[in-house]
C-alpha cells in the first residue's frame, strides 16, 4: 500500500499539467478552451461544480464541459410558473412549437437559473436559460469548454481503416458525481449498452468503466439489459447507482462494483410497471429526509422512500404475474402526470415540466411539502 | 417609414413580385431580403429618421412568429441588428423556416406579414428501403433498420409508425421507443428495436404482453406520409412491409459454419462468404476486415448478398499469392441479435452455448 501511494505521488509529481488544489479547491476550468465546442445535438445534460454544465451529443458522440459562467446565486424565484413553455421556446428561435423538440432540462444547483436544451425540426440544437420571467439563448458557437470523445473501446485490429463510419452511441442519460461524469447509452447497431464513467477533468488518459444490468432473477434465463435512467446515490453510507429501462424498471448496484468490461450483476429492487418508460429520476429532501422521484412515459411520478430501497433484501425474482401489476419497493403515485421533465430546484420546490389536460406544456415548481 | 426590400437570389419568385408590389401603393412596402450567404432571410428597416442608438432598436423593429400572438406576451424572434446607411437589419440567430408565417412590428403600427416560401426539395423523400430485406423474420426478430433517401425529421418517428396483425388491425408498438431516436450520422438510417423486454423469454414485458410477433403470424409495418424530412419536405408516398414470423432462431452464429470461397491469385474475383443464415445488414458492412499476411488492410469494397446471407468482398488490386486473414468483430448478430460469442436470451442450462469474450474470430484464407 505504501508502494503504491509512492508510486502515485511520484506519477504526480511528473504530470506537468496536474495543478494542485488550490484553497477552494482545485481549479475545475483550468483546462478549459474559449472558442466552439461545435456542438451537433444535446441530447442530455447535467450539472457539475462551479456551475460547469455537462452536454451530452450523441451526434457527435462527446461530451461538452462548459463554463456557464453562472455562479453567483442571484436570487432566482422562489417559484417558477413559465406556460406553454414549448411556445416560448419557439418563438424565440423564430418556429412553432410543433418543430421544435425538448430534450433535457437541469437547474444549476448555484444560481438555480434552469437550462432548457431543445433541438429544432433541422436537428439544430438550441440552449436557452431562463433570466426572471423571460428566457434567453445561450451561446452554443463560442464558450469557455473541454470536451471528451465517446470513442468505441474495440481494439485495435477492429480499427476503422477503410474511412467507415463509426457506431453511434445514444446517450439516454448522463450524471455528475464525485468527481465523475456518468453516461449511459445504447448503439445503433450492436445489442447493448455503455455505461461509462468518465474522471473529470477531461484527460488524454480516459478510463471507462462498461457495465451492463446483468440480471439472471428467473434461474431460467440469462439476460442483460441497458440503463435507459439512472442516478448516483448513497444507500447505507455507500454510493450505488439506482437505474432504471423498461424491462428491468428499478435496479441498484454498488458503484464500488463498477470494473471495466465487467458485467455487474444489479439487483432489482421494483416492478413499477410496464409498457412504460423512466423519462428522469431525482432525488429531494423535505424536511431532512430524501426522497426518490421518477418520471415517467406512461405512469404518474412516482415518489419512493430510498430507506426502503436500502433496506430492501428480497429482491425481485420472479416477473410479475398480472398484468401492468408491480412488486417490490412501495412507491406513491402521485397526482402529477404526463411529467416529461424533471430536477430539483430549491430548498422548497422540485421544478417540472409537464403536460396539462387543457395540452398546455408547462414548467412549474411544485412545492416540496405537496409532494 | 419601413422599407423591407427584396434583392432575390438566385431566381426572383413571382409570388413575392405581386405580393411587393401590392403593398408598394400603401403606407408601407414590406419585402424581404435574400441574402446570399446561408440563403437566409433577413428583415430591413429602412428609416430615415433613424437616430437612436442600436440598443433601441429592438424596441423599434422586432419580428414575431406567425401572423397574430398565439398567446401574450410572445417573446420576439432572437436576432441581431446592424445599421449601415439609415437601413436597419435584423438578422434572426436561427434561420426563419420556410412555409411558416412572421411579422415585423416597427413600434406600434400595424405589423406586417411575410411567410418565407417553401424551398425546392433537393431530392423527394422517401424510403429506400427496409432491412431486413427478406420477409420472413424470426418470431425472435430485434430490430430493423429504415433507410431514407433524405434525413428526416428526429424525435418523432414512433408517431409514424404503425405496427398491424394479419385482418390490418393495429397492434400495440412492439418497438422500443428510445429518445433519443437511433439515427446514423448521416440522419438517413433509422435503427429499430423491438422491445427487448418482449423479445426475451421470461421478463415481465415478455410474459404479460408476450413475444412481439407469433411464429406463423403475418404482421405489417406502415409508415406514413406525412413524415417530414429536416427541411419540411412529407416523404413522396406512406409505404409498407409485410412480416411473415418463423421459427425462433435460437443459435449463435458460428463462424466455423461459413463456407468462404477461394479466388486465385492475379484476379480481382470477390471473396465470398457464405453464412447459411441471414445476419444483420449494417453489421455486416461494419464488422469485417481483411487483413495479409504482413498484416496489411486490403482495400476493397464490400457488397450484401441476397437476403443478407453473404458477404462479398471486391479487392482494389488483384489477389496476391498469400494467407490472409478475415478478422470479424464479435458484435456481429443474427437476426435475432446472437453475436458470435452469446445467444441474446441464454437459457441458463444450455451448457452447449456458454458465452465466450473474444473481440474478434478469424478465419484463414489462403491465396494460391
Amino acid at each position: 500500500m505504501k508502494l503504491l501511494t509512492y508510486i502515485c505521488s511520484l506519477l504526480l509529481l511528473l504530470m506537468p499539467q496536474y495543478t494542485f488544489p488550490t484553497e477552494g479547491g482545485p481549479d475545475l476550468t483550468s483546462g478549459f478552451e474559449q472558442g466552439n465546442p461545435h456542438i451537433k445535438s444535446i441530447n442530455a445534460m447535467a450539472f457539475g461544480p462551479e456551475g460547469i454544465l455537462f452536454l451530452g451529443d450523441s451526434h457527435h458522440a462527446k461530451i461538452v464541459a462548459m463554463d456557464t459562467e453562472d455562479q453567483v446565486s442571484r436570487g432566482a424565484a422562489d417559484r417558477i410558473s413559465m406556460k406553454q413553455i414549448d411556445h416560448k421556446i419557439a418563438s424565440l428561435v423564430g418556429t412553432t412549437a410543433d418543430k421544435l423538440s425538448i430534450q433535457d432540462m437541469a437547474v444549476n444547483p448555484i444560481s438555480k437559473t434552469i437550462y432548457i436544451a431543445a433541438h429544432l425540426e433541422d436537428g439544430t440544437p438550441v440552449l436557452v436559460k431562463t433570466s426572471g420571467e423571460n428566457l434567453e439563448l445561450v451561446s452554443l458557437e463560442s464558450a469557455s469548454f473541454s470536451v471528451t470523445d465517446l470513442t468505441n473501446p474495440i481494439k485495435a485490429d477492429a480499427k476503422d481503416r477503410r474511412g467507415r463510419s463509426q457506431r453511434k452511441w445514444a446517450i439516454s442519460d448522463m450524471a455528475y458525481f464525485d468527481g465523475q461524469v456518468m453516461v449511459s447509452g445504447l448503439s445503433n447497431e450492436e445489442f447493448g449498452s455503455t455505461f461509462r464513467s468518465i474522471n473529470f477533468p477531461f484527460s488524454d488518459q480516459q478510463k471507462y468503466s462498461t457495465l451492463e444490468i446483468f440480471h439472471a432473477a428467473h434461474g431460467k434465463y440469462e439476460t442483460h439489459s441497458p440503463i435507459k435512467t439512472f442516478m448516483p446515490y448513497k444507500l447505507n453510507g455507500e454510493a450505488h447507482i439506482l437505474a432504471s429501462y423498461t424491462c428491468t424498471p428499478l435496479v441498484i448496484f454498488p458503484l464500488s462494483e463498477m470494473k471495466a468490461g465487467e458485467h455487474t450483476k444489479g439487483k432489482t429492487v421494483a416492478e413499477l410497471g410496464n409498457r412504460n418508460t423512466p423519462l428522469d429520476i431525482i432525488s429531494y429532501e423535505n424536511n431532512g429526509k430524501s426522497y426518490l422521484l421518477m418520471a415517467n412515459s406512461s405512469r404518474a411520478l412516482m415518489k419512493i422512500d430510498p430507506e426502503k430501497v436500502a433496506s430492501y433484501t428480497d429482491f425481485l425474482t420472479e416477473p410479475v404475474k398480472e398484468n401492468s401489476a408491480i412488486a417490490g419497493v412501495e412507491f406513491l403515485n402521485m397526482p402529477y402526470v404526463f411529467v416529461t421533465q424533471l430536477d430539483d430546484y430549491n430548498e422548497q420546490a422540485v421544478l417540472m415540466i409537464r403536460r396539462q389536460a387543457n395540452g398546455s406544456l408547462d414548467m412549474e415548481t411544485v412545492s416540496k411539502r405537496r409532494l | 417609414m419601413i422599407l423591407l426590400n427584396v434583392f432575390p437570389k438566385p431566381i426572383l419568385s413571382l409570388l413575392w413580385i405581386g405580393f411587393a408590389s401590392s403593398l408598394i401603393c400603401g403606407q408601407t412596402v414590406p419585402t424581404a431580403v435574400w441574402v446570399q450567404d446561408g440563403h437566409t432571410w433577413n428583415v430591413q428597416l429602412q428609416d430615415t429618421l433613424w437616430e437612436a442608438g442600436m440598443e433601441e432598436a429592438p424596441n423599434i423593429l422586432s419580428v414575431y412568429v406567425g401572423e397574430k400572438a398565439p398567446f401574450t406576451k410572445q417573446p420576439a424572434i432572437l436576432g441581431s441588428y446592424t445599421s449601415v446607411s439609415g437601413v436597419l437589419t435584423f438578422t434572426p440567430r436561427f434561420p426563419f423556416r420556410p412555409n411558416l408565417s412572421y411579422r415585423a412590428q416597427y413600434k406600434s403600427s400595424e405589423p406586417i406579414l411575410f411567410r418565407i416560401p417553401q424551398k425546392a426539395p433537393k431530392e423527394a423523400a422517401r424510403v429506400l428501403s427496409i432491412y431486413p430485406s427478406v420477409d420472413s423474420l424470426p418470431a425472435n426478430q430485434l430490430k430493423l433498420f429504415i433507410h431514407f433517401s433524405q434525413p428526416m425529421r428526429q424525435g418523432v418517428a414512433y408517431e409514424h409508425l404503425l405496427w398491424s396483425d394479419e385482418s390490418g388491425e393495429a397492434l400495440p408498438s412492439p418497438f422500443l421507443e428510445l429518445q433519443p431516436e437511433l439515427w446514423d450520422e448521416t440522419g438517413r438510417i433509422l435503427t429499430l428495436w423491438f422491445d427487448p423486454g418482449r423479445v426475451k423469454r421470461a421478463l415481465g414485458p415478455n410474459k404479460i404482453w408476450g413475444a412481439p410477433m407469433e411464429e406463423g403470424h403475418l404482421y405489417h409495418l406502415s409508415i406514413d406520409s406525412t413524415w417530414t424530412t429536416t427541411e419540411g419536405y412529407p416523404l413522396t408516398h406512406g409505404i409498407h412491409k409485410s412480416i411473415f414470423a418463423v421459427a425462433e432462431d435460437r443459435g449463435k452464429p458460428d463462424v466455423s459454419d461459413w463456407t468462404i470461397s477461394s479466388p486465385s491469385e492475379g484476379t480481382r474475383i470477390p471473396l465470398v462468404i457464405e453464412f447459411g443464415e441471414s445476419m444483420d445488414h449494417l453489421l455486416l458492412t461494419k464488422t469485417f476486415l481483411l487483413k495479409n499476411s504482413q498484416n496489411e488492410v486490403i482495400q476493397g469494397k464490400i457488397d450484401i448478398g441476397r437476403a443478407e446471407k453473404s458477404w462479398y468482398f471486391f479487392p482494389d488490386l488483384p489477389w496476391q499469392k498469400d494467407q490472409y486473414r478475415l478478422v470479424i468483430e464479435s458484435r456481429l448478430e443474427d437476426l435475432a441479435g446472437n453475436n458470435l460469442n452469446r445467444l441474446f436470451d441464454q437459457e441458463m442450462s444450455q451448457k452447449v452455448d456458454q458465452p465466450t469474450d473474444q473481440d474478434v474470430y478469424e478465419l484463414l484464407l489462403s491465396i494460391e
